[in-house]
């Protein structure tokens, strides 16, 4: 369960990225971030999980307060962020087993993981490879995989399915379904409005900093009369 | 030609300002110029006392050219070497090669622009020696009107020769090593071949001006600042240069200035012909795409210790990073070995040097205060010199934010970044103490008494960089070069490794020796290591949660 309370951000003393955010998420529930670019996306994100601090308010994750209790609630979640250009010296599998020993996962649990994974993302033979030699999908294929293998309870996902091919995209998409089918969360960010559609329970559409929809897709279809959620969408944020 | 303005522009922007200007700077960047000219002060006094004290002496000989010939040689040595260092990130690794490569630019446009800036960045390096001296040479000779713009051309254009020569050099390293498997192996190959290269000319050039006492005895009877013509071996323009400068002829500034022309001539054509060959394909990595067999994924799915992993994850990025690897390591092993060269010969003489070490008194207990010094001096120069700790934030780029979302404390993170410091400085120190304690022969007791001080210096140095770091890491950079080349912070370890030690040195010289006086050095050290890692946790958790991601 993720817990956003009346949070804000401002940025150099002016400009407001997050304008009293506040979010409730079920266990069980898949959440589409939407909104355009330089909406508060990123930054509501980074609040979430400890990167930036909020200006007021709270984050809770399964009830822990990630500014007071930053450890234990860093447990709760696995990230993928937007930028999977990271360690590239390192090669996936040491990466995998470097994020796996950050989250103290078990020796036989981390092995099995890591190889049902690569099988799923076929990425069994590029293990051994530096990230470096990575194509850019591949980098957010062991970006997810390391965020996977430690098996956290909330998934958060910046744009999560940039680059990936469609094999992997419907992978992580079924892994998202199972995920919340367990009772467990998942919160991801999206432009692509078609998967949040036909993906997410809920959807929350935030502009300019400030949440201008939560709920479900019928109800938001409902109060727009059955448009499409790009033709909502628009209509949305044009009057936001 | 406008292709070329552009690029140049281009560089110098991201180079010198990155940021958008809109951020408000903290109070430390304010003051930073401020706060980097005081410390230099006493360094640039230093030098500035020491050039007068040296004219009092070369004025009355007329030899006060023999000043400026010492300047330019030392800038222009300077420069070659560091830009051996530096060439290769900016003219090859550096994050903008790719995108250059794909646009319709002529070779020589990339390289010039390149140069370009590599020549504004070597002037902020020569600057802190160069004006004292030519503040205290100004002073003393009081020279006519016409020296001050031939002073001006001839320190502008002082770095552009052995920068060319550096840049020819790795140009052509990069273009004739053959392509090796590994590309990652071929750069370290190069840059260390190029590097015994530049050793080699360096070694050949000074024999090659070694002159004898007789013909030195008679250039500096001749007065009239004869003892010039020494400087005409290494980098020929030199001479021209001083001439200009001494006799204010403005004949040599032309040949001097013509050879530069010359010299940027050779270079441009050189990089037309060459640049391409080394820069393509310089990101390619080697990938085998074979799946792991059995026992090396169990291998490699070992679990380890937060700590030690945390601390491996550092050594491997620091050792398998090119830049890293000669900037943060090399030079750690480099210096031994080149001081360990430098004392064979030294060594194989059987006369003097014999006599005066067998005379030592090595048992006398007065001597281990020294040696606990010596061994602390040892231990902050060798951790200063590495940048490891001072850059270990910076490296981390803009995916520094990564600390602040794992679940791991941050005084846990900062203290593997520690680790691999001290692991890094640990080898520097065993590589300089051993060779050196052979070499003098000094008892395995004292050599243990320095080894330990010079660990126990070394934990103090390196949580000091990595508190510099914390406090301001230079996380916004277009190469990895910038992360540890361009930045200040190994500045601001450097000068207290440097305080520290003639601090220190003063004291044991002017103590009256006790008994129990090693024992209070070690305390002394030991209380420091721990106020600096309690200092280094306040620091971390306070600063890190806000650390820019």
């Amino acid at each position: 369960m993720i817990q956003i309370e009346n949070v804000s951000k401002v940025y150099s003393g002016k400009v407001k990225a997050v304008d009293a955010l506040s979010l409730t998420i079920e266990d069980g529930e898949i959440i589409g971030f939407i909104g355009p670019n330089g909406a508060g996306k990123t930054t509501t994100i980074k609040m979430m999980t400890g990167i930036l601090s909020p200006d007021t308010g709270r984050v809770l994750l399964n009830g822990i307060d990630i500014v007071e209790k930053p450890i234990e609630a860093k447990r709760q979640f696995g990230l993928v962020t937007d930028n999977p250009d990271i360690f590239l010296r390192l090669k996936g599998v040491e990466y995998l087993n470097f994020m796996a020993d950050i989250y103290d996962v078990s020796q036989s649990d981390r092995r099995q993981r890591i190889q049902k994974l690569a099988e799923t993302f076929e990425m069994s033979s590029a293990l051994n490879d530096k990230i470096l030699s990575y194509s850019h999908g591949m980098r957010q294929k062991i970006v997810v995989m390391g965020v996977l293998v430690h098996s956290p309870n909330i998934w958060i996902l910046d744009e999560p399915l940039t680059g990936l091919d469609p094999q992997s995209a419907f992978a992580l998409k079924e892994m998202m379904k199972n995920h919340a089918a367990e009772g467990k969360t998942v919160f991801f960010s999206t432009h692509v409005l078609e998967v949040a559609e036909k993906l997410c329970s809920k959807v929350a559409i935030i502009n300019k900093g400030k949440i201008l929809y939560f709920g479900t897709l019928e109800n938001l279809k409902k109060d727009y009369n059955e448009m499409s959620l790009e033709e909502i969408f628009l209509e949305v944020t044009r009057n936001a | 030609m406008r292709n070329f303005l552009a690029l140049v522009k281009v560089n110098l922007k991201n180079t010198f300002n990155l940021t958008d200007g809109k951020e408000k700077k903290s109070a430390i960047s304010k003051f930073l110029p401020i706060i980097i000219l005081v410390a230099l002060l006493p360094t640039i006094s230093g030098i500035y006392f020491l050039a007068k004290e040296l004219l009092d002496v070369l004025i009355p000989i007329q030899q006060t050219g023999l000043l400026v010939g010492l300047l330019l040689m030392g800038i222009s040595v300077t420069v070659f070497f560091f830009a051996i260092f530096l060439v290769p990130s900016i003219y090859y690794f550096s994050k903008d090669v790719e995108t250059l490569l794909a646009l319709p630019l002529q070779p020589w446009v990339i390289v010039a622009s390149k140069f370009v800036v590599t020549v504004i960045y070597e002037y902020f390096t020569i600057l802190f020696f160069a004006v004292p001296v030519l503040v205290a040479y100004i002073e003393k000779v009081q020279p006519a009107f016409g020296f001050y713009p031939i002073l001006c051309i001839v320190i502008l254009l002082i770095p552009v020769v052995p920068l060319i020569l550096s840049s020819i050099l790795i140009m052509l390293v990069m273009w004739l090593i053959p392509f090796a498997k590994n590309r990652d192996f071929f750069n370290y190959l190069s840059t260390f071949f190029a590097l015994a290269l530049a050793i080699g000319i360096n070694v050949l050039a000074g024999s090659a001006s070694t002159i004898s006492q007789d013909v030195l005895l008679n250039l500096l009877m001749q007065g009239n600042n004869s003892l010039t013509r020494i400087f005409t071996y290494v980098i020929p323009n030199i001479r021209y240069g001083v001439e200009a400068m001494v006799q204010i002829d403005y004949v040599q500034l032309l040949i001097y200035v013509g050879m530069v022309a010359a010299a940027i001539l050779l270079f441009i054509f050189i990089a037309q012909i060459v640049y391409f060959r080394g820069a393509i394909g310089i990101n390619e990595t080697s990938a085998s795409r074979k799946r792991l067999k059995s026992s090396a994924y169990a291998k490699s799915t070992l679990s380890g210790n937060v700590l030690a992993t945390y601390t491996f994850k550092e050594l491997k990025l620091l050792i398998r990073t090119p830049i890293y690897f000669m900037n943060c390591v090399s030079t750690v092993v480099l210096l031994p070995v080149i001081l360990s060269v430098s004392m064979i010969p030294a060594m194989q003489s059987t006369g003097e040097l014999d006599q005066i070490l067998s005379q030592i008194p090595w048992n006398r207990p007065e001597l281990g205060i020294y040696v606990i010094g010596i061994g602390a001096c040892i231990g902050w120069g060798m951790t200063s010199l590495n940048l490891i700790t001072p850059t270990s934030i910076s490296r981390e780029g803009t995916n520094a934010y990564f600390m602040k979302y794992i679940p791991v404390p941050y005084f846990t993170q900062l203290t593997a970044k520690v680790l691999s410091g001290l692991s890094i400085s640990l080898l520097g120190i065993l590589l300089i103490l051993i060779p050196a304690a052979f070499f003098i022969r000094l008892p395995w007791n004292l050599t243990l008494m320095a080894l330990v001080s010079a660990i126990l210096a070394s934990i103090f140095m390196n949580y000091l960089g990595m508190i510099v770091d914390v406090i301001r890491p230079k996380l916004v950079w277009e190469q990895e070069a910038s992360a540890v080349k361009q930045n200040l912070n190994a500045f601001f370890t450097m000068v207290p490794a440097f305080a520290l030690s003639v601090g220190l040195m003063f004291v044991i010289i002017n103590v009256s020796y006790a008994s129990w006086l090693p024992l209070i050095l070690y305390l002394v050290l030991m209380m420091l290591d721990i106020g600096i890692v309690i200092l280094t946790k306040k620091i971390g958790d306070k600063l890190l949660p806000s650390l820019k991601g």
